[in-house]
């Protein structure tokens, strides 16, 4: 800690560009859950983060209060998103269907190193995963709660006992 | 040393030819395999292939922008834990295929960010 002023190091959690500015007001989340008001005096890049200095936090002690805290702003004031996007945040929670069957709610969604994220979806004690593939997708209706796929055969069968052709490739490895 | 050029990309024979056999039949079905060091062939595009990673297998969709790396470069053997966020973040996603690439995303004016754990730092 090498700040006098109360500066804290930010981790950017967002994929809005220019997120920060001065005068913004965020709320943060501490430690006992309880949120505090904060406005934005000063920023800085500082090596692949930002450094905050907020109105009325003006020493160490006073930044040492915010240290591990969540800054959140209103679902409401989010960004637009471009067509076709949508935040991991409304995808949470939302059911899925294949043609009509109900398939689980999603808990999560991977980025990994392919295009298509994967949803976690959870149904009961089994866990799927599912490309966000566009092939895939019928409809995200997100005011329903409900995301409307094709799959295609063997989607939710991942983890099916192998078949004889299966254990034959396996067995050439 | 990079694989002779004159052999062209390694594929397993049997993998080949259960997506060229789905290819000719118009057929999607996803395909478990074990074979992570197979090279991602125009020929596998649009399909979805279920990737062993030693404890399960990960669905794969294969799009054009795979073509030249291995199947096992998309499903990771390892899970990277990052910080673990209690509210949402304003992190978004996309099905892949959709035209638009990183980016696509135009702020609001007067809209604000969700950001995350604060420490104590300096002004250097």
């Amino acid at each position: 800690m090498q700040g006098r002023r109360g500066e804290v190091l930010v981790e950017p959690h967002s994929d809005i560009p220019d997120r920060f500015r001065v005068g913004l007001k965020l709320l943060a989340l501490g430690k006992n859950e309880a949120r505090r008001e904060l406005r934005v005096e000063e920023l800085w890049p500082h090596k692949n983060r930002l450094a905050l200095k907020f109105a009325g936090v003006d020493s160490i002690s006073d930044a040492e209060a915010l240290v591990g805290s969540e800054l959140q702003v209103p679902r409401g004031e989010r960004a637009q998103l471009a067509p076709g996007w949508t935040y991991v945040s409304d995808l949470v929670g939302c059911l899925v269907f294949d043609d009509d069957r109900e398939v689980g709610q999603v808990e999560d969604v991977r980025f990994g190193a392919g295009e298509a994220p994967l949803l976690i979806v959870k149904a009961g004690g089994k866990e799927h995963q599912i490309p966000f593939a566009e092939v895939y997708l019928q409809s995200v209706d997100l005011e329903k709660r409900q995301i409307k796929m094709l799959l295609p055969e063997g989607m939710l069968e991942l983890d099916a006992p192998l078949t004889a052709e299966e254990k034959q490739q396996q067995q050439k490895r | 040393m990079a694989r002779s050029t004159k052999k062209g990309p390694f594929v397993d024979g049997y993998l080949q030819s259960r997506v060229e056999g789905m290819n000719s039949r118009n057929e999607k079905k996803v395909l478990r395999t074990w074979s992570r060091r197979s090279t991602v062939i125009p020929e596998f595009v649009g399909h979805t292939i279920a990737v062993h990673n030693g404890r399960k297998f990960i669905p794969v969709y294969v799009t054009e922008n795979m073509v030249g790396h291995k199947l096992g470069e998309f499903s990771f053997t390892r899970q990277f834990k990052a910080h673990s966020m209690r509210a949402a973040t304003e992190t978004a996603a996309r099905p892949a295929g959709v035209p638009g690439g990183p980016g696509a995303i135009t702020p609001a004016g007067g809209a604000a960010p969700a950001a995350a754990p604060a420490a104590p730092a300096s002004k250097s």
